[in-house]
């Protein structure tokens, strides 16, 4: 088996260009996923009975099906659950003209936000009775102690999660390809398929996820330590 | 300065405080001594709110509480009259030894910065810890973490220092420092009230030991009464265990 290393690096400058893109939808993902995956930790939290029992069905369905086949559902689903909302602002689109990034925007944010959720209630809970009673006990107001108290510890243990869920984004985002959004992968089939160089395509979009998401962690590991600056 | 009238407290079917009646004087270091699970932590914390009472009225320093109607802003007016020592010290731990001690001052009294550190080094400094100021409560040992407990106790000048079992997590060595400590703040004057199981504490430092026990006040009295002479067969029986602890003939 020979490698024609050169196709590999030109290839690699190929893919690079959709770096920022897929870095873009990732950020977005996660933004939406956090946001959402709050407000669902928040009603799980209130523990209102039938809800409480839709959202653990539906975490159940979420975290039992492999994300390619939601994708597959939501790329022929949507266009149907979206006709109405678009048919308010007087737009049509056929099923096959629906725009991917819609498609994978929704079904990750969706999935993100039912993993979020969890960790953000870990991070609340991970904060010790001990450390509410000290607030009190000093007369702070509960919005004192949640500034000065809460969010920094809940934040110290839920960051390097949310940071450690961005990287996971970043390869999950590798089977967008399938209904048509070009990202690293998809870069490197386009670019495969004028050279007809599969193997040194493929072995450049390894390399590229390889150095962006080695360079993510090391700074992320990082950030986290920082965080972590009083255990 | 301390009153509780008629304060009660349940947990479900489980009565932990049955009536409690209690009144601490300006500079009175009152022991609350008895057995376990008999609801003296409960007792402290009811007072500051922590856990609220079911019923009954908590006044201090002239500010009263009726925990029927009690209002938040009510909550937070009795609050800052007290602090708080834990058996488990409670230090924020996201916060620097000053941090700990100034946090209350600044957010809580509205201090300056500059005022607070000053009042922080000197509460830190009785405590002998002033060489510590700048670590985080996970780099010292549970003796040390206490006593910057009580110096964050000390510099918010409450009408009254609350201390749960302040020594029960401590080793003897450690938990005579921390005794030291208390004893010095007893001669300064600082009105006291302390759960603890030390009895040489309740002995020789409190002047009023209260013995409580399945939620009751069952005698309270000067250290000599409680000790030498109490009223109430089951105190009797207490004290008479506490100086025979193991039944060998």
């Amino acid at each position: 088996m020979i490698i024609d290393w050169k196709i590999v690096i030109e290839t690699m400058g190929i893919i690079s260009t959709a770096v920022p893109r897929t870095l873009l939808y990732a950020v977005t993902i996660l933004f939406f996923g956090i946001l959402l995956g709050a407000v669902l930790a928040w009603i799980e939290d209130k523990k209102i009975p039938v809800v409480q029992q839709i959202i653990n069905v539906i975490r159940s369905y979420i975290r039992g099906v492999p994300l390619i086949v939601h994708l597959f559902i939501m790329r022929y689903a949507m266009p149907g659950i979206a006709a109405p909302f678009l048919a308010v602002f007087g737009l049509t689109r056929e099923p096959g003209q629906f725009p991917a990034v819609v498609i994978v925007l929704t079904t990750y944010i969706a999935l993100e936000a039912v993993i979020e959720a969890q960790n953000i209630r870990s991070a609340l809970y991970s904060i010790d009775s001990s450390q509410i009673d000290a607030g009190k006990s000093i007369g702070m107001s509960n919005t004192q102690l949640t500034k000065r108290v809460i969010v920094p510890q809940a934040l110290a243990y839920a960051v390097p999660l949310f940071l450690n869920a961005f990287l996971k984004i970043i390869k999950a985002l590798s089977l967008a390809f399938t209904v048509g959004l070009v990202e690293i992968l998809a870069q490197a089939q386009v670019a495969a398929a004028l050279s007809f160089s599969y193997l040194e395509a493929y072995i450049a979009a390894a390399l590229i996820y390889w150095i962006l998401c080695g360079f993510l962690s090391v700074i992320f590991g990082r950030v986290s330590k920082k965080l972590q600056y009083y255990n | 300065m301390l009153q509780l009238d008629h304060i009660y407290k349940s947990y479900g079917d489980h009565h932990v405080l049955k009536d409690i009646n209690l009144h601490v004087d300006q500079g009175d270091v009152v022991s609350l001594i008895g057995p376990s699970g008999t609801g003296k932590t409960t007792l402290l914390r009811t007072i500051n709110y922590l856990e609220p009472a079911d019923k009954g009225t908590i006044t201090i320093n002239g500010i009263s509480v009726n925990t029927e109607k009690a209002k938040q802003s009510d909550i937070i007016k009795l609050r800052r009259q007290t602090a708080m020592v834990f058996q488990n010290y409670s230090l924020f731990r996201n916060k620097t030894v000053l941090e700990n001690v100034t946090e209350g001052l600044t957010i809580v009294q509205g201090k300056s910065k500059e005022e607070a550190e000053e009042i922080a080094i000197r509460e830190i400094s009785r405590v002998g810890m002033a060489d510590n100021v700048d670590k985080y409560p996970y780099q010292l040992s549970g003796g040390q973490q206490q006593r910057i407990g009580i110096a964050r106790a000390m510099a918010l000048n409450p009408s009254v220092i609350l201390l749960d079992e302040p020594t029960s997590s401590l080793d003897p060595e450690r938990s005579a420092e921390v005794m030291r400590i208390l004893q010095n703040l007893a001669e300064l004057g600082t009105t006291m009230l302390i759960t603890t199981h030390e009895m040489e504490f309740a002995k020789h430092v409190s002047n009023k030991v209260v013995f409580m026990e399945n939620g009751h006040i069952v005698e309270e009295g000067s250290p000599d009464q409680i000790f030498q002479n109490p009223v109430e067969e089951r105190t009797r029986q207490f004290v008479r265990k506490l100086e025979k602890p193991l039944n060998v003939d």
